[in-house]
């Protein structure tokens, strides 16, 4: 995406501001709420019978094994993760990354389609001690260790809004996917959610 | 402060250093930590706490429990009042407030209590019977004047300032109750390793063992509870939740759950919710809820200082409280021995223990009368003594200021009934005993039946190790500890015979043993008739202590066992839940969540009045300081668009990527008219039918590419299309090959329209675009950028019928974007325009929306039949075609304007020729859109006639009964404006 001297606006807007709230905390901070604006967002839907083809493909130029469920792979900056069947969110990390989704487009020109949906999600990672408890405040799935580990991926709602969610490593740490427009409501549900712990924004 | 007369030296677990104030219809008291609100009455030696729902008779404590039927407080003051509290289940708190109910003008004097004496006259069905006619009394007369008399407490009358949240939880093994049989449960599948929650609606772990003098191991069988908890407590996978009541059960192993997280404080600390409700899910559950005991009917044991046996050990033994000085044990079972066991040993003078049995198995400690009764009990605001009636029925008055009552148990088996099971009579227990249990439940201890603390043990651990292995863990029941002897065992009676006075069996409801008679007498003598007819078992305690008492004098009545009578079955929830609980997070504000558009705060910043749209918030005008109608703000609106040129944010239109070789495919089959032939770098207005041939949707497609097109839908129907699309992808033609992306909040969109918007926007566009109508003529979609490097889409479509731009950008742009327009339209005076002003120019122009897109017009109804191609099949195409959908008196889409340009029009309004009578025979059709027109001057007005298209320039009346209008009309073209189109050809 070319860049503009117009100024990229947040869609949590001013909400988001970076410092500690809610209850009083000592030591590492229960939660702590990240935006993650710097991400590219692709969905990527395969041709009918492709999938296979489009795993070669994927393979080949950068080492990931496309999943075939509900799971994310990750490398350099680049995550597949599957969000239905022959449907994938590919993310890229940076603008280096960003390139090789290019190519990755390029290559799979005629076996998948690619839309960009950038700036259609609102991406927040959520980690600390005690984030599952808050998640566990409007989101019904099990993020248990024994039952949701890293590299898992699900799409749910969560405190009423379609989320995806996946776990990016055992801190724990989450990242959260919302559509865009939700993201004022969805700041609000998950900070109040938070405050009895007390959170950091950074 | 007083000083707690009625607290015992010793005993107790209670945290005697230190002190809590509290207060009682304004009198202040103590109480310490551990104290419930009516073990610190009762330590303070209030025994009246409140007044009788229908006859207003004083009453006091009578449980130490859940099953409380009348210690009903009101808590608290101000917002945070909350009437019905049961005293005996709220933790006491420093600064507790709590006041009685139902009386007036003061507890002890209430005026109402003369229903007590009228009592003979209000008996079941009272009300029924008296308050017939006339019939115009009943809302304004009786109504209001039995509204005051009867009820409980009153609603808090400003907004509650706490908040409440909900949680979900997930476990392998869920334990319902802590006392003996839930601990061994939960440490029997906790130690195998399966991830247990213990829910416990009492504030102390324990249960029973809180309250008894057992042993176990022999050693006091609250040694055995501590140690238990401390190793619960450091299990990781083992989740302790106190002050959790588990109301309900559902389907698929879902428990519902309340948490009073705050309600022991005065306040909630901060970012605290009040209460939390949790939605638990749990591969197996073990019920162990324990038992409620049941009281006895004779007359006036509703007194204050009659209380249940077990609540009576629970005062002493837990809270180091004397209910009395000197008591008289009323028992059919083993409890009242230990009862009189325990207030003897607590200081309590037993003046004598009163056994139904005629062989009740003795302790020479008391006096002793073996099948015996007590008659009735005696006092005015309390007990001051009994008349026992001995074997031989010799009657002994006996002074006494507390009676206890002990007349077997009540599993607690409410849960098991959830999902539609019966539970059964056990002729051993003289109790209902869990039946069919749900799915993945199993019951241990007292709730399913044997009452001892060595059953209680050996099923809880047994219970325990079989949820864990169910759940895929290895589990062996551990040791089992050494229970020391009890017994509970009862020979119930259920009223006392051949005795004078009021003898209530629904202690909360008012209802006696006499009611229930004359319901038999009358005919009601089914449990589910006597129910309705007496109302026993409705309050909100849902007949806990009376529901089985009232079956057992049923049978009595009738002669019938009690299974032939009825059983009791029970719904969610087990005891009352407040709706903010449920609610959670989600009131107010944020009741549902919000979309927001990227220009919301831009909108904000201009005085934007914002309605919801479905979820999204739009906004309706901008309101200019002076402004004081919203009309002004829409006319000023609407003209400026017609004059020069205007903004309005269309972001909220749902926006569909359409993408592969089968794309134009798919679009004719969902489209009524043809898409394949659509070039690349055209847009064109669609419109889609249901499959019983009525109009869905509609909006503009564009092609972006050979292969790739962007579908529009309105923004009510934006995910409803989608989810049409994926069904007819996924399911309908598995053989296209095409997919769809939702990219409606990737795009903040907005139209540019008026005279002056290709100069607006062509001061945006970076170069080398070209803009010109020649390059760029109606109809053209393209990519482009814009404000230096902003990608952007542009089509050049119009709802205003003006020449008009939908400029889409990346979201992140959105905000920066619309003020760029607006700089950019500021000397032409760009004026943003909201969903009214876009209302009034689309009704100019004749083009359908909501009203008309209503799911009862046809394609042909809204004048859109050119549009099919018969040629081709599309969904929808067959059943549009139906003989009573194309009959040509069918109404069809046609505009009216009023023949006095003064009158107002009004949407809704019916058509009825004009003379003729205004009936639904005479109903030619109705008007659905109406707006002030300001380029015409008048209103006007877009709806559905019959034979319409043949009427234009006749007269009709437009009919609106709601508001008592009758508007005659001229039939006119829906087009009002520019039917030639030319300004959007400009």
């Amino acid at each position: 995406m070319p860049e503009s001297s117009l100024p990229a606006i947040s869609p949590f807007g001013a909400g988001l501001k970076p410092g500690r709230f809610g209850n009083r905390f000592e030591g590492i901070s229960p939660i702590t709420i990240a935006e993650r604006a710097d991400l590219t967002l692709c969905i990527m839907s395969a041709a009918s019978g492709k999938s296979g083809a489009i795993a070669e493909q994927v393979e080949a130029l950068t080492g990931l094994i496309l999943p075939a469920g509900p799971k994310r792979v990750s490398e350099k900056g680049l995550s597949l993760i599957g969000t239905a069947p022959g449907q994938w969110l590919a993310i890229a990390d940076g603008d280096a990354t960003r390139k090789t989704l290019d190519k990755l487009a390029e290559a799979l020109s005629g076996l998948a389609t690619i839309a960009d949906i950038s700036d259609g999600k609102a991406v927040l990672r959520v980690s600390g001690p005690r984030v599952c408890d808050a998640l566990a405040k409007g989101c019904s799935l099990d993020l248990d260790p024994r039952a949701f580990k890293p590299g898992d991926a699900a799409t749910t709602p969560v405190a009423l809004i379609d989320c995806q969610i996946w776990q990016i490593d055992d801190t724990p740490s989450y990242e959260l996917a919302v559509p865009s427009s939700f993201a004022g409501s969805f700041w609000h549900w998950l900070t109040s959610s938070s405050a009895e712990f007390g959170y950091t924004v950074e | 402060m007083s000083g707690q007369p009625f607290r015992l030296a010793q005993g107790g677990i209670i945290d005697r250093t230190r002190s809590l104030s509290f207060s009682f219809d304004g009198k202040t008291y103590s109480g310490h930590p551990g104290d419930t609100l009516a073990s610190a009455l009762l330590a303070n030696g209030v025994r009246l706490v409140g007044r009788s729902f229908k006859y207003h008779r004083p009453r006091g404590i009578y449980s130490a429990g859940v099953d409380e039927p009348n210690a009903l407080t009101e808590m608290r003051t101000g917002a945070r009042l909350e009437p019905n509290t049961r005293a005996t289940m709220v933790e006491l708190f420093h600064g507790l407030e709590a006041s009685s109910q139902n009386r007036w003008p003061s507890l002890a004097f209430d005026i109402l209590s003369v229903n007590s004496w009228l009592s003979p006259f209000l008996s079941a069905g009272f009300y029924y019977k008296t308050f017939m006619w006339p019939a115009s009394f009943w809302k304004r007369v009786y109504e209001p004047l039995i509204r005051r008399g009867a009820g409980l407490g009153s609603a808090a009358r400003e907004p509650d300032p706490d908040h409440y949240e909900k949680a979900f939880a997930h476990c392998d093994v869920l334990v319902i109750g802590s006392g003996p049989a839930g601990l061994m449960a939960a440490l029997t599948a906790g130690r195998a390793g399966a991830r247990v929650i213990l829910a416990e609606q009492d504030f102390e772990l324990g249960g029973r063992l809180l309250s008894e003098r057992l042993s176990i191991d022999s050693r006091p069988a609250f040694d055995w509870a501590e140690r238990t908890i401390a190793e619960l407590e450091i299990m990781d996978n083992v989740r302790l939740m106190r002050r959790t009541t588990i109301f309900g059960v559902y389907d698929g192993g879902t428990y519902g759950a309340v948490e009073q997280v705050s309600d022991h404080l005065a306040a909630p600390l901060p970012h605290q919710p009040r209460q939390r409700s949790w939605r638990i899910v749990a591969k197996r559950a073990v019920l162990a809820a324990g038992a409620l005991e049941r009281g006895i009917a004779f007359p006036n044991n509703d007194l204050p200082g009659v209380m249940l046996g077990s609540a009576v050990r629970s005062y002493v033994n837990r809270f180091g409280t004397a209910p009395g000085r000197r008591a008289v044990v009323f028992t059919a079972s083993g409890d009242g021995w230990d009862t009189a066991r325990d207030l003897a040993a607590s200081g309590v003078h037993v003046e004598a223990v009163v056994d139904a049995r005629d062989q009740a198995q003795g302790d020479p400690q008391f006096r002793a009368f073996s099948g015996a009764v007590v008659e009735r009990a005696k006092g005015w605001q309390q007990i001051d003594g009994v008349i026992v009636r001995d074997a031989k029925g010799k009657r002994h008055k006996i002074a006494c200021d507390l009676l206890t009552l002990s007349n077997g148990w009540n599993p607690t088996l409410h849960l098991t009934c959830h999902l539609g099971g019966r539970p059964g009579w056990n002729e051993a227990l003289q109790a209902f005993v869990p039946g069919s249990v749900p799915k993945g439940m199993s019951v241990a201890g007292a709730a399913a039946g044997p009452l001892t603390l060595a059953a209680a043990l050996q099923t809880g651990a047994n219970l325990g190790a079989e949820a864990a292995k169910d759940a895929g863990f290895t589990a062996s029941p551990p040791k089992l500890p050494q229970a020391g002897q009890d017994s509970a065992e009862a020979s119930p009676i259920w009223r006392v015979k051949n005795a004078k006075g009021a003898a209530f069996v629904d202690i909360q409801n008012d209802v006696t043993t006499k009611d229930v008679e004359l319901a038999v007498r009358e005919g009601y003598g089914q449990s589910e008739h006597v129910k309705r007819y007496t109302t026993l078992g409705m309050g909100t305690d849902q007949g806990k202590t009376a529901n089985v008492l009232a079956l057992g004098l049923l049978s009595e009545l009738t002669g019938k066992p009690v299974p032939e009578i009825g059983t009791t079955g029970f719904r969610p929830p087990f005891t009352p839940v407040t709706w903010g609980a449920l609610a959670g997070h989600h009131r107010g504000p944020e009741f549902r969540p919000k979309r927001l558009p990227p220009s919301h705060a831009w909108a904000e910043e201009n005085g934007a009045v914002f309605a919801e749209a479905g979820a999204w918030l739009r906004a309706q005008w901008y309101r200019r300081p002076g402004e004081t109608a919203w009309q002004d703000s829409v006319n000023r609106e609407a003209a400026a668009v017609r004059r020069s040129v205007g903004l309005c944010d269309v972001s909220t239109l749902g926006k569909i990527d359409i993408q592969g070789p089968d794309a134009a495919e798919l679009l004719d089959r969902v489209y009524i008219n043809r898409f394949s032939t659509l070039k690349v770098g055209r847009t064109r207005y669609g419109l889609m039918l249901r499959e019983d041939g009525f109009a869905m949707d509609d909006g503009t497609t564009a092609r972006l590419g050979e292969q790739h097109f962007i579908m529009t839908t309105t923004t009510a129907n934006a995910g409803k299309v989608m989810q049409h699309l994926e069904f007819c992808r996924q399911v309908l033609w598995r053989e296209l090959d095409v997919r769809l992306v939702s990219v409606s909040d990737h795009w903040a969109q907005y139209a540019v329209a008026g005279p002056r918007s290709r100069e607006v926007l062509a001061k945006l566009a970076d170069a080398p675009f070209d803009i010109s109508s020649e390059a760029f003529p109606y109809m053209a979609a393209g990519a482009l950028t814009v404000c230096s490097g902003v990608p952007a889409r542009l089509f050049r479509v119009t709802f205003s019928g003006e020449l008009a731009y939908e400029l889409a950008v990346p979201a992140r742009y959105g905000d920066a974007v619309v003020r760029a327009i607006m700089k950019a339209g500021a000397e032409f005076g760009i004026t943003p325009y909201g969903t009214e002003a876009l209302n009034v120019l689309r009704i100019e122009k004749g083009h359908p929306a909501g009203p008309e897109l209503n799911g009862q017009t046809t394609a042909r109804d809204l004048g859109l039949l050119g549009m099919m191609k018969k040629d081709k099949d599309f969904i929808g195409k067959i059943l549009a075609d139906r003989p009573a959908l194309v009959e040509p008196s069918q109404p069809v889409l046609i505009g009216v304007k009023a023949v006095d340009p003064n009158e107002t029009l009004t949407a809704g309004s019916h058509f009825i020729p004009v003379g003729a009578m205004t009936v639904t025979a005479n109903d030619h059709g109705y008007l659905t859109s109406v707006a002030w027109s300001p380029a015409l001057g008048h209103d006007i007005g877009i709806g559905f006639l019959a034979d319409g298209r043949q009427r234009v320039g006749e007269r009709i009346r437009a009919v609106d009964l709601l508001r008592g209008r009758d508007v005659e009309c001229e039939v006119a073209s829906p087009v009002f404006f520019d039917p030639e189109g030319a300004r959007a050809r400009a």
